[in-house]
């Protein structure tokens, strides 16, 4: 039987100073009509450049494929040139594409019905009015309201849900027979992202369209792939249906893969066992399996032998390693401690460091004429908070609800409007910039992105040792440095590479060197603004690793903010829980992701997928609607426009955080009146 | 928009008095004054003091200078000492001899700079990008009275194609008009071009890179609609930006390109005047001048709005 879509060896390679980045590496593999394929892996495995290489999408030159086949409907694709009359007929018509950020994949000076019409004129030979009817009609099908009002704006006018939504009407606008799915929802809220799944879900099963999902969420993978292939630096490594990669997974950067992510249903004590090190360059790559420096199992043979090539495991099952491995086999190698740290001492929640009392932050609106002022808007709404000594405090939320401005605010680097926050039993609240100085010391902070907070002309050294010079300006320039190897060893980083830019680290490197800028001043807290959501997943657990075992050994507190309500859970001793600039819960982490009282709470907790195929949460229902911009917050409970409980009352007075069993506070009127 | 419109009007009313204020008083602060140069070494302390009282220009300088304003305000540009005219009798046909090579030099160089940035960034790496590039940047880095020479050297000296200088109205004669003008107007335009196409590839360039002309493409676009409707349209805010500076640019140009050709237009008029210190006339062209900048930014500003839906409604 001939497939929808077979792709026979794929090569892309891209041309670069140093060598040829061998970015897709032979890989292979078909689509059938109806069904949703995943392929898997972090950045730079080829999974993205795979699925542009079947359209020639990729910019070329630097790019180019260098052999293989595409076989769909009949004809090679590869034989046809990248701007040809034949490629172009297929691009949009047959094959659809939606890509990763919906804030700037759409032509922001174009409208959207333009947008959305002009691929059906050409392919489907409507005309302008046509065109515009039927971009209504799959406009209302992707969830957008007030659709034909709404086709004459542009991009910026709206959300990035719906700008997601859009660029997925306008994949389908040809009815195409695959739709591709580049990283689709990652750059959306987990609500909005459940949402848009289970809209191209619908989509597959309503029209028979095919779906290809490219991710490196494996709960989305769990939940709605049937087939998925696992791809790590250009190679498929391992593919097969969904349960058995997740349940028999025979390759070990799978296994490592499933290990290293943080689940919603892990036990807490379980330490992430992190892939350790980092992908090998692809550059000009010796003849060898591509995983060796960082796998387990890696035993002589596999230094000598070429590349593995992909082998039967199972029905439909192949994997690319010399060694038959499972889950049960016992690594050859270590490369980490696999117990946590035992904390020195308990974290306490009677010693605060941090209190936020009633905490208001309001931004001022302008508007008319002159731009004069003309109201506050309320960005972060009456929120109490305390971090202990020791302690982590996970704060999660949406984007817009606030949790960053909050972060700000308690570096001082935000004016509050009310409220006090105390730090060790000082009032810091409204400090001078030169008050806070000397507490700069004690607070120390680290943002999301690694690339845009290191100063790029700045040494590795320099950087570390700079808080040192600032609160510690006797010390001498001999300690200084030793400090800093103490530093660089305390975070896992190789003191020898003091001297080198932040450009020659790794991601994950440079938020470790992130990490130990913040821990030179020996502070008692350290605000993480989503320090680690930029990172891959194998990254990521060997950075939430290092927090867990900096804390136990120096007792620092965290208050750690993120939007992964996974990885909060992980590392958070309490979570709080935001919306819309108000705190709606707050209590220890296993009452909160056990038992969730807020009707919010439980909605992010099910829109989060899980990676296992077999785990009922993946059914659960998924909210509706969208947050709200703070400019429009529903009178009373903000949560009011969107939540299955709301009564009249709540649409007018704002229920009060109140307690609710032992150190389980919520604010929501239903629950307080109810069991 | 309107009120924004309204604002931006206002603030160039107010830039526009300050220019006048500045070159105003800076002028008078210059030694010299245009009576004793425009009556020679011979006149006696009388005839000076005569004719200073016959053109206000002992009244204090606060005086002369609402005097002007208000004159300007009429339509009133005053008197031309030097020239012994009004002003008003000897600008327009300075203005129009200007514009007859500016204003064509303007066009040619946003056409012919913006197509050779986009055929240029098309081609990128390629032999026709590298020899673009080349001669873009050497009409940049050479002053325009240097390329002036060369043509003059080799279209009028060595090929005698042309006539080397002098200005013929077009309504005398059109055929000998126009041939007066190519070299002035390529003279002044080589450098505007060169900035234009470097400016345009660049912006092409980055345009090109952005994620909205790869889903162009994943639509099944053909590559022209993709370059003219997704990607120049993006492209256009940094060339529409150097359009309001190259108004500037060009104007100053004038001044020397009027010397090496010869042509009675309002640069060497300029010239005449500073030498002369011939308050009235220069006062004048230096507003005129101001106020052409200024409303060229102006539209500029306008233009941003159509271009970029995003700045049409911050600024609403």
């Amino acid at each position: 039987m001939s497939h929808l879509l077979e792709v026979k060896d794929l090569r892309t390679e891209f041309r670069q100073p140093t060598g040829t980045l061998h970015a897709v590496e032979g890989v292979s593999y078909h689509v059938d009509a109806g069904e949703i394929v995943a392929f898997v892996g972090e950045s730079g495995s080829g999974k993205s450049v795979t699925q542009y290489s079947t359209l020639q999408l990729i910019p070329m030159p630097p790019g180019k494929i260098t052999g293989g086949e595409i076989w769909f409907d009949g004809r090679n694709l590869l034989t046809e040139g990248q701007k040809s009359a034949a490629l172009q007929s297929v691009r949009g018509a047959e094959i659809g594409v939606v890509f990763q950020e919906p804030m700037t994949s759409l032509n922001p000076v174009l409208t959207i019905g333009k947008q959305l019409t002009e691929g059906m004129m050409l392919h489907l030979g409507l005309n302008r009015t046509q065109a515009r009817d039927r971009a209504v009609d799959l406009m209302e099908k992707v969830g957008i309201p007030d659709a034909r009002s709404r086709l004459d704006a542009f991009p910026h006018q709206f959300s990035g849900g719906m700008r997601q939504r859009i660029m997925i009407a306008m994949a389908l606008a040809c009815d195409p027979k695959i739709l591709i799915a580049d990283e689709a929802t990652t750059a959306l809220d987990v609500t909005t992202q459940a949402q848009i799944l289970e809209l191209m879900k619908d989509l597959v099963e309503q029209t028979g369209t095919a779906l290809i999902i490219v991710t490196h969420n494996l709960g989305i993978v769990a939940r709605y792939a049937s087939r998925v292939h696992v791809m790590y630096a250009g190679e498929i490594v391992e593919s097969g249906p969904t349960r058995e990669i997740f349940k028999a997974p025979r390759h070990p950067y799978t296994i490592g893969l499933l290990r290293a992510v943080p689940s919603l249903a892990d036990e807490r004590d379980r330490r992430l066992i992190p892939i350790p090190g980092m992908v090998s360059s692809q550059v000009d790559p010796p003849d060898r399996c591509a995983f060796i420096n960082r796998c387990p199992y890696a035993v002589a043979e596999c230094e000598t032998e070429p590349r593995p090539v992909l082998q039967a495991v199972g029905t439909g099952h192949v994997k690319a390693c010399h060694r038959d491995i499972d889950l049960q086999t016992t690594p050859v190698r270590q490369f980490e401690a696999t117990a946590r740290t035992e904390a020195a001492a308990a974290p306490s929640a009677t010693t605060p460091v941090l209190e936020v009392k009633h905490l208001k932050v309001t931004f001022p609106t302008y508007g008319g004429f002159f731009k004069r002022k003309t109201g506050d808007l309320l960005a972060v709404d009456d929120v109490s908070l305390t971090v202990g000594k020791g302690e982590t405090v996970g704060l999660v939320g949406e984007s817009g609800c606030g949790k960053t401005t909050l972060a700000r605010a308690v570096m001082g680097l935000q004016e509050v409007a009310g409220g006090q926050i105390i730090f060790d039993d000082r009032d810091i609240t409204g400090l001078s910039p030169s008050q806070m100085r000397p507490l700069r010391r004690d607070i120390s902070m680290v943002f999301q992105d690694p690339y845009g907070s290191l100063d790029p002309r700045q040494r590795a050294e320099s950087i570390v040792a700079e808080p040192l010079g600032n609160f510690f300006p006797d010390m001498s320039a001999k300690a200084r440095s030793e400090r800093v190897k103490e530093l660089f060893d305390l975070v896992g980083l190789n003191p020898d590479q003091r001297s080198r830019m932040p450009h020659e680290f790794s991601g994950g490197q440079r938020q470790r060197l992130a990490i130990a800028r913040a821990l030179a001043s020996e502070p008692s807290l350290i605000v993480l603004d989503e320090a680690i959501s930029a990172l891959d997943v194998s990254i990521q657990s060997q950075v939430i690793n290092l927090l867990e075992d900096l804390q136990a050994r120096l007792a620092v507190s965290y208050l750690f903010i993120a939007h992964d309500l996974s990885v909060v859970r992980h590392i958070s001793d309490r979570v709080a829980v935001m919306y819309l600039g108000q705190l709606v819960e707050l209590t220890g982490w296993r009452q909160l992701y056990e038992n969730p009282l807020h009707p919010y709470t439980k909605a992010l907790l099910e829109a989060v997928p899980i990676p296992d195929p077999d785990d009922a949460a993946n059914q659960r229902r998924i909210i509706k609607g969208e947050v709200p911009s703070v400019m429009n917050r529903p009178a009373g409970c903000a949560f009011s426009s969107r939540c299955p409980l709301a009564t009249d009352r709540c649409r007018v007075d704002k229920p009060p955080l109140e307690g609710r069993g032992e150190a389980h506070e919520v604010a929501c009127f239903a629950v307080q009146a109810g069991a | 928009m309107a009120g924004y419109v309204l604002r931006r009007l206002g603030q160039s009313v107010v830039v526009l008095l300050l220019v006048t204020l500045m070159v105003f008083f800076t002028m008078h602060a210059l030694p010299g004054d245009p009576v004793t140069i425009f009556l020679g070494t011979t006149a006696t302390p009388e005839q000076i003091a005569h004719y200073t009282e016959v053109f206000g220009l002992d009244q204090p300088l606060i005086v002369q200078y609402v005097k002007w304003l208000a004159g300007l305000a009429h339509g009133e540009l005053g008197q031309s000492i030097a020239l012994s005219k009004p002003v008003g009798e000897v600008l327009p046909g300075r203005i129009v001899v200007t514009l007859s090579f500016t204003l064509p030099a303007l066009v040619l160089s946003v056409l012919v700079g913006t197509t050779l940035g986009i055929w240029s960034a098309m081609r990128r790496g390629r032999l026709a990008d590298s020899v673009i590039s080349a001669v873009a940047s050497f009409g940049v880095a050479a002053p325009a009275f240097v390329i002036g020479i060369l043509l003059i050297l080799l279209l009028g000296v060595q090929l005698k194609w042309l006539s080397i200088s002098g200005y013929t109205p077009i309504t005398e004669d059109p055929v000998a008009g126009i041939k007066k003008l190519v070299m002035p107007v390529i003279a002044l335009s080589f450098g505007q071009v060169g900035m234009f196409t470097r400016q345009t590839r660049s912006a092409m360039l980055e345009v090109i890179g952005q994620d909205y002309i790869r889903t162009a493409r994943s639509k099944g676009l053909k590559e022209k609609t993709v370059i003219v409707a997704h990607a120049l349209r993006n492209a256009l805010i940094p060339i529409v930006t150097l359009m309001g500076m190259s108004i500037g640019g060009l104007i100053g140009g004038t001044v020397l390109i009027e010397q090496l050709f010869t042509m009675p237009g309002v640069g060497s008029l300029l010239m005449m005047s500073i030498m002369n210190r011939d308050y009235m006339v220069l006062q004048n062209i230096v507003f005129f001048i101001a106020a052409a900048v200024l409303a060229a930014n102006f539209l500029v500003d306008i233009l941003y709005g159509y271009i970029d839906p995003r700045i049409r409604l911050v600024r609403k």
